[in-house]
């Protein structure tokens, strides 16, 4: 067999038969894989944990909490329904903005107490309007989705068209008298509100 | 399954290329250096993807995002570490490849392709490096861009590539998208372009080699095989170098971060390491020798690289080659260790560097919060000393101003209403730190003649004790007594009311100094508890609102009591 002189290193077979060699290669074999499994985790493990961290974790922060959005007496019994911006404080990622538009809500007040509605439609998330005249005369007053044509009775419950369930009604509070509305969003398309 | 595949891609073909891999000269440690800088480099590339799921090279984003990363994101300082760190590791392994190389002649051979793709390579690693340094757009990105840019604009046609590499006349959005754009697509192409140059350069010889030197040098078959040695040492040693850089990661916890970048301020950036001869070079070169630095000694080092595979023909000349590697190598080494040692030797580097260090800190402790739009150093306006301040400078600052250089037009507020404070108004009232630029003149001042030393202190205490809040007065009942018995001798209770809410010619005293009081004061100096209608001072009640008077009383009153203690955690509501 050739005497090649290799220098010193613990990878290179001696010139010994192939029956020698298998028991070596196999541990070869296997430590090298493991080496490089080792050496991909050190970059998948926290590879995957930045790329799944969405998923734990609200990145874009601002719902769920109560936003004062005015005077609650300004909304009188039987009036129309007045559309409400939500603005508050909205966190993005790596961001923070102090007055950020995070939705609205349609208020009135019926029978002494107020109700809020999210204004985005319960079937794909499009801004709900009140009824036109001629709407209104054609499928009864309430509101309307122009997206896809659903239509709403004026306690927000889903009369016509695609909308699965009737408007998302949103919880209120009053204090020292300021309205005050706890914004979320609900799961689209779905018969039952869930929040999502 | 194999057919399919195989009849559909030459997959036979690639398998024997594979398995024929040889080596000319058997498995060795030094023959790693090679596929570790190619690893180092996939890693790169795969670490550098999972960080893009974050970052956003924009003027207001880039830093917001880095520490967004850094501080907020699972596993993102791990993966900075691991970038940062890799990318020194990446320049080590190529200059062992370099130095590897040359020792052992492998340049020659005709081999003039593969040399000069590695050089090539080599000189993309250094770009790879300032382009990403730029990306994070804290103070070291902004200043090193600074100092490179002014470096090139000497050069010939210096402007126009500035502009180019800026994206404009100065660092913007465009320079973070550009420099992006080039660390993230052009610059990983080249390399995988050179590589792929640089592989096939080293086949197309080991495949001449073999045809000229037929089966006696190429007997050993088995021996020679990449995969049953070299392979193994190449893996060992990938995984050596990430043990390494995990190591270097968990012990710096990621990589650095300094404050937001900042246009007008002064800031003492330094490069990477590896760019710090660079550096010491050019302060031995300034002004009209500027070229040597900048041009003729880079320049000669470039062409003489360059040139190796055409000078090394002979043995002999090959030393010559190895000589000139060798020189190159230790005045990059000479000009390093200068370098850091003469930043070692320097107490007033270490104390800037320590103060930037904190601004980071801080910086990083504000961006928890979230950043505002405009990013970069709005990070701190998150702090809420920041609004105060503003609030002060804008409504207080003109008449009460805190620098203890300015004329007084209004009494100092620093130490208001502490002891000494109190006792010096009552020696000099009319002194320009108490009410002397003021109209309020009416008070008599009472110097040692007329108050002793120990009837003032008497006196003092009694007041201390009228409801103050955060001072107690002396425990000595005796001294307190005294100070009342003096407050009625001198008379100082025809102006000075002492029970709360009774109005005199001149501020009630009840309380004096505390949070409430300062608040009044603030909100109404013309209340007949205070000044009354004789007031020199404005009222902020309509200006300002409760929250904003509140917070302003509290700085006030922290003049005297100090800041209160750091709370531990930067997140608030």
């Amino acid at each position: 067999m050739t005497t090649e002189s290799n220098d010193s290193s613990d990878g290179a077979n001696s010139g010994a038969g192939s029956e020698a060699k298998a028991p070596r290669r196999l541990f070869l074999r296997a430590s090298g894989l493991a080496l490089c499994g080792g050496s991909c985790l050190a970059v998948l493990g926290p590879g995957l944990q930045l790329i799944a961290y969405p998923i734990g974790n609200e990145t874009v922060t601002g719902r769920g909490r109560y936003v004062a959005v005015g005077d609650a007496e300004q909304f009188n019994e039987g009036a129309l329904p007045v559309k409400v911006d939500i603005v508050t404080e909205r966190g993005d990622a790596w961001n923070r903005t102090e007055a950020a538009k995070i939705g609205s809500a349609w208020v009135m007040r019926r029978n002494g107490r107020i109700h809020a509605y999210s204004a985005a439609c319960p079937h794909l998330g499009c801004s709900v309007d009140l009824t036109s005249e001629a709407e209104a005369s054609a499928h009864g007053p309430g509101f309307i989705c122009r997206c896809h044509d659903s239509f709403f009775a004026g306690d927000g419950s889903a009369t016509q068209g695609p909308s699965p369930r009737g408007l998302d009604e949103l919880e209120v509070r009053e204090v020292e008298g300021e309205l005050e509305i706890r914004f979320e969003r609900f799961r689209y398309g779905t018969p039952e509100k869930t929040p999502v | 399954m194999n057919s399919w595949l195989e009849e559909r891609l030459p997959i036979a073909w690639v398998g024997q290329t594979l398995r024929g891999m040889r080596l000319a000269e058997g498995a060795d440690w030094r023959h790693c250096l090679g596929m570790v800088a190619a690893f180092l480099f996939v890693q790169q590339c795969v670490v550098g993807t999972l960080l893009a799921l974050y970052y956003s090279p924009s003027a207001s984003d880039a830093w917001a995002s880095t520490a967004y990363i850094q501080d907020r994101v699972a596993g993102g300082w791990v993966l900075r570490g691991l970038h940062h760190h890799g990318m020194s590791a990446l320049v080590v392994v190529c200059g062992l490849h370099l130095v590897a190389i040359v020792t052992r002649r492998s340049y020659a051979g005709r081999r003039e392709i593969v040399w000069l793709s590695g050089l090539g390579m080599g000189g993309l690693v250094l770009a790879f490096s300032m382009t990403g340094y730029t990306l994070t757009f804290d103070q070291n990105a902004y200043w090193a861009t600074q100092v490179r840019t002014g470096i090139a604009a000497t050069l010939p046609g210096g402007d126009l590539v500035n502009r180019l590499l800026l994206g404009g006349g100065e660092f913007g959005n465009l320079t973070l998208t550009r420099q992006f754009v080039l660390h993230a697509f052009v610059l990983p192409g080249a390399v995988l372009g050179l590589l792929v140059v640089h592989v096939l350069g080293f086949w197309r010889r080991q495949q001449v080699a073999a045809q000229e030197f037929p089966p006696p040098q190429a007997l050993a078959v088995d021996e020679r095989s990449y995969w049953s040695g070299q392979c193994f040492i190449d893996v060992v040693a990938m995984f050596v170098v990430t043990v390494i850089l995990v190591y270097a990661t968990i012990q710096t916890h990621g990589a650095p971060l300094g404050a937001p970048a900042e246009a007008d301020s002064n800031f003492l950036a330094r490069p990477e390491w590896f760019f710090l001869f660079l550096f010491e070079l050019l302060h031995h070169f300034d002004g009209p020798t500027r070229f040597v630095g900048t041009v003729l000694i880079p320049g000669a080092t470039l062409c003489f690289l360059a040139s190796v595979p055409w000078l090394g023909r002979t043995r002999s000349r090959q030393r010559f080659v190895t000589l000139g590697c060798a020189l190159i190598l230790c005045g990059w080494a000479s000009l390093t260790v200068m370098a850091i040692v003469k930043d070692q030797r320097n107490p007033e580097l270490a104390e800037t560097i320590a103060a930037q260090e904190e601004a980071a800190r801080e910086a990083r402790r504000w961006a928890k919060m979230g950043v505002l739009p405009p990013g970069g150093p709005v990070v701190f306006h998150n702090d809420p000393t920041y609004r105060v301040r503003t609030l002060y400078s804008e409504h207080c600052a003109k008449c009460h101003s805190l620098d203890p250089e300015a004329e007084p037009e209004a009494p100092v507020l620093r130490d208001y209403a502490s002891r000494a404070w109190v006792a010096g108004l009552i020696r000099t009232p009319r002194a320009p730190q108490y009410y002397g630029a003021t109209k309020h003149s009416d008070m008599e001042p009472y110097p040692e003649s007329e108050l002793p030393a120990a009837d003032l202190e008497a006196l003092v205490e009694y007041l201390v004790s009228l409801g103050r809040t955060d001072i107690r007065p002396a425990s000595d009942g005796a001294l307190v007594a005294k100070g009342a018995a003096l407050f009625e001798e001198h008379s100082c209770d025809s102006c000075h009311e002492v029970e709360q809410h009774s109005s005199g010619d001149a501020p009630n005293l009840w309380g004096h100094g505390n949070l409430e009081w300062v608040e009044a004061m603030i909100r109404n100096p013309s209340d007949e508890l205070l000044f009354g209608e004789s007031a020199e001072m404005p009222s902020f009640a309509d200006d300002l609102d409760k929250a904003d008077i509140r917070r302003l009383a509290e700085f006030v009153v922290e003049l005297r009591t100090g800041p209160p203690a750091p709370e531990g955690d930067a997140t608030r509501p």
